[in-house]
Parts: structure tokens; C-alpha cells; sequence
């Protein structure tokens, strides 16, 4: 599953299994800590996807998603971070970073689509106030595609830039690298402090 | 027993029914909107109890029309407070007059007063200590077994998470269409004897320790060069959380390591 098709594929997968992260079901298939070992083993890794999945699980504690409130996705950040490292892609630092820019674009991304989704709750407002029947089931099923679409590109996003990784048409400072792969070291140890800090411990 | 009577049907709600208000709940968020939330999937859940009651096209469209203002609930509890309104509007289209409109009246207060109060419970209990000890549980046993070998680890690390969450979460929306169904505007003094406090305080106790345990088997199994940098992020983590509360976002910590390690590493301090 490591060639372009392949990882496109995999992209698609993983947009709609992010719909369980607020959006359907919250069945937590895509938390990382779940959907990591299982993305892993499909693209060849399961070590890597339980590993990135554990840190990106452990980072999303203390940030719930609750009312209007959208944090870093874990969900896009672990797929994102899984796409470009992935079976010989780029460098697991520099992957969990992408991974966390990727987790907070979508949640930009998904408060603006909620701020548009007022006029589709108009929508079914006037078309009830006009006796009509206001076609919910069909309502959510746009709303859910619509979501699943822009997750999806911003998930081939992230193969994207493991092409231009892998064909060297990014630079890769080596301070750069020194300072993500320090930030990798310490992630496991600031994921704990969140666990502690998510119970009330810290 | 159904009652005919200007294009209202009393019924009991039949098992398809109930399946069809219970599936259609897992759609709750799908529309979630700035403005009313969470209205457009109460809309779609309740669909199926309303075309049962209304058997007029009129009578269900404005039923529907009503539901479509402001509502906002922990999506584990919102089948207690669809369960709830099911019975409500039950009883009200049994009503007539000025009585079913005070009756509608008092659904809309109930629906917005029981969503808050459930959304309290619910995200205390399931977001804020429920999920932090299924990580818990689910991080340790997947270190376990990765010290000791076994290639299963992450899909057992996986499996306990999936397995905990959802037994509990799956109870829950399970038998709160039913309870709500049965218990109807009761629902507030029914919540009030249930030690929700209790249930909350026992699940984060449960998952201290296991994060204890976890924190502990880290430490001892870190290769030792490891152990005193973990340590030292672990503590500062910790503190700047103290200090700055949320602003100190794990996501940002990280960031400020990544940019002191390459800051350290252009000063030659670090490779």
C-alpha cells in the first residue's frame, strides 16, 4: 500500500474513518491509540502506527472536543503523520510534526464548515415553514461527504509531501532535524504529563 | 393502543422504532452547525417516533418544525434526553387545545434544560475520565506486552481501548432511549439518585493509578541516558501546565522543545 495509488487509497480510507471522531457514530475507531496499529499494519507498520498512535493519543487528552470547541484532529494528525512516514517515507520527527499541522488545519477547516452548515440548517428550516418534507438523512449524508472531502485532501496533502520529501525537493536543515527529533524524544514524557494532567493528577 | 384522532396516532413505540431513533442518534453531530448545534441531528433521530405518532403530513412537519431550535448534548447521553422528549410528545399529542400547546411549551424548555444538564454529566464522566483511563489501560498493556515481546502489542493496546469505551458507552445509549422513554419528565429527579459524582470520581481514581503504573514501568524500562531527559520533560511539562493552565497545551510543549533542541543544536550543544 506504499505506492501512490496506494497511499491515495489509503488516504480515502482514513478520511472517512475520521468521520467517527465528531461527526457519526464516536464509535472512537479513529482515535490513534485504535486506528494507529491498524493503519500501521495496512501500510506495513504496525510498531510505527501503535507508537505514533499512542503519542498523538496522549497529546489529544486534555483537549476534548466539546461544544463549539475544535482542537488539533488526532485522528488527521496520526493519518497524516502515518501517510508520510510510512513503509521507507520520511523521517518519523518529521512526520509526527507534519502530522500536528495537519490535526490543526482540519480543525480550522472544520469550524468553517460548521460555521457554513447555518444556512443548511435554514435550508431545512424554510423548507418546513413551506410545508415540505426538509430531507434530513440527505442533509447529513452532504454534510458528512463534505467533510470526508476536505479531509481527504488534506490527507494527499501529506503523501504530496512525501513525494517531494523522498524525490529531495524539500530542504532539510539539519538544525531543523536536530529540533524535531529532540521534540520526538521528549513527546512520550510530555504525552504522560498530559495523561496525569487529563486525570487530575498534575 | 392507537387513537385516531385528527391525524394524531397514539402509539408505543415499537422495537423498529426504537432502532431507528438509536441509529439515527449516531448522526447527532453530522450537521452540527454554529448557530443551533446539534437541532438538525435531534431532527433526524426523532424523525421515525414522529412519523409514528402523526400519521398527517401536516401535524409531523410542525412537530419537526418545533424541534429545530437550539440544542446542545453529550452525544453518549442525547438518547436519555430523545427518549425523554419521545414520551413527552407522546403525551401531548394525546392532548387538544391550549393544553397541547403548553405541553409543547414545556418540551422545548425540557429538551434544552435536560440536554445542558446530561452534556455536564456526560462530558465530565466520558470525555474527562472515562477516555484518559481507556488510554490508560490501553497504554499499558500495550508496553507490557511490547517489553515482554509479543508482536500483538499495539492491536491489544487497541483491542482494551475499544473494548472499555465502548462497553460503557454502548450501555449507556442503549438503555438511555429506554430509561428516558420510561422515565419522561421524571428524568431530572430520576438523574439527580444516580451517583454520576461517584461514577466520575471512581473511573479518574481507576485510571490514576494506572497512569501511575504506567508512568512507573516507563521510567524502569527507558534506556537510562533516556530516563533523565523523560524525566526532565515529564516535570516541565507538568509545571508550565501549573502555571499557565491551558495555554500549555501538550501540542505547544512540544513545539517549544523542537525549537530549544534546534536552537541547542546550532549552538553545537546538540546533534
Amino acid at each position: 500500500m506504499t505506492s501512490l495509488p496506494g497511499l491515495l487509497l489509503g488516504a480515502l480510507i482514513l478520511a472517512l474513518i475520521e468521520l467517527d471522531e465528531t461527526a457519526a457514530g464516536q464509535f472512537m475507531i479513529s482515535r490513534p491509540i485504535v486506528l494507529g496499529p491498524l493503519a500501521g499494519a495496512a501500510f506495513g507498520d504496525a510498531l510505527l502506527g501503535g507508537g505514533l498512535g499512542l503519542l498523538f493519543e496522549l497529546f489529544s487528552l486534555v483537549d476534548p472536543p466539546v461544544g463549539g470547541y475544535l482542537p488539533i484532529n488526532p485522528s488527521v494528525a496520526l493519518s497524516g503523520a502515518l501517510l508520510f512516514s510510512a513503509s521507507g517515507g520520511g523521517p518519523t520527527p518529521a512526520g509526527f510534526a507534519l502530522g500536528l499541522v495537519l490535526g490543526w488545519i482540519h480543525g480550522l477547516l472544520e469550524t468553517t464548515l460548521r460555521r457554513r452548515r447555518v444556512s443548511t440548517a435554514r435550508r431545512a428550516e424554510k423548507r418546513l415553514a413551506a410545508g415540505e418534507e426538509p430531507r434530513l438523512m440527505i442533509a447529513a449524508a452532504v454534510e458528512l461527504a463534505r467533510q470526508a472531502a476536505f479531509t481527504f485532501f488534506l490527507l494527499a496533502a501529506a503523501v504530496l509531501v512525501r513525494r517531494a520529501f523522498l524525490q529531495g525537493w524539500l530542504p532539510q536543515p539539519w538544525w531543523l532535524s536536530a529540533g524535531l527529533r529532540a521534540g520526538l524524544a521528549l513527546a512520550p514524557w510530555i504525552g504522560l504529563g498530559a495523561l496525569c494532567r487529563a486525570l487530575r493528577l498534575a | 393502543m392507537p387513537r385516531a384522532e385528527a391525524g394524531v396516532t397514539r402509539a408505543a413505540m415499537s422495537r423498529s422504532t426504537e432502532r431507528s431513533v438509536l441509529a439515527r442518534s449516531l448522526l447527532l453531530q453530522s450537521c452540527w452547525n454554529q448557530e443551533r448545534m446539534q437541532n438538525l441531528g435531534f431532527c433526524l433521530a426523532i424523525e421515525p417516533w414522529l412519523r409514528r405518532l402523526y400519521s398527517g403530513k401536516r401535524e409531523r412537519l410542525e412537530a419537526l418544525s418545533r424541534h429545530q431550535a437550539y440544542f446542545n448534548t453529550n452525544p453518549y447521553m442525547a438518547p436519555l434526553t430523545l427518549g425523554m422528549v419521545c414520551a413527552l410528545e407522546r403525551e401531548a399529542a394525546g392532548a387538544a387545545g391550549e393544553e397541547r400547546q403548553a405541553r409543547f411549551r414545556r418540551i422545548a424548555a425540557l429538551k434544552v434544560a435536560a440536554g445542558g444538564a446530561l452534556a455536564g454529566i456526560g462530558d465530565a464522566l466520558f470525555w474527562g475520565a472515562l477516555r484518559p483511563a481507556c488510554a490508560a489501560a490501553a497504554s499499558l498493556t500495550g508496553l507490557v506486552l511490547w517489553r515482554f515481546g509479543a508482536r500483538a502489542a499495539p492491536f491489544a493496546m487497541a483491542a482494551v481501548y475499544l473494548l472499555f469505551f465502548n462497553a460503557a458507552t454502548a450501555a449507556t445509549r442503549c438503555r438511555g432511549l429506554r430509561l428516558g422513554l420510561e422515565w419522561g419528565e421524571d428524568i431530572a429527579a430520576r438523574m439527580k439518585a444516580l451517583p454520576w459524582q461517584g461514577w466520575i470520581r471512581k473511573t479518574r481514581r481507576a485510571g490514576g493509578m494506572l497512569a501511575g503504573a504506567l508512568l512507573a514501568a516507563a521510567l524502569l524500562w527507558a534506556p537510562a541516558r533516556l530516563r533523565l531527559e523523560g524525566m526532565a520533560g515529564f516535570l516541565a511539562y507538568t509545571i508550565a501546565a501549573r502555571v499557565t493552565g491551558a495555554a500549555a497545551s501538550p501540542a505547544r510543549f512540544y513545539a517549544a522543545c523542537c525549537a530549544l533542541g534546534g536552537l541547542a543544536a546550532l549552538a553545537g550543544w546538540w546533534r
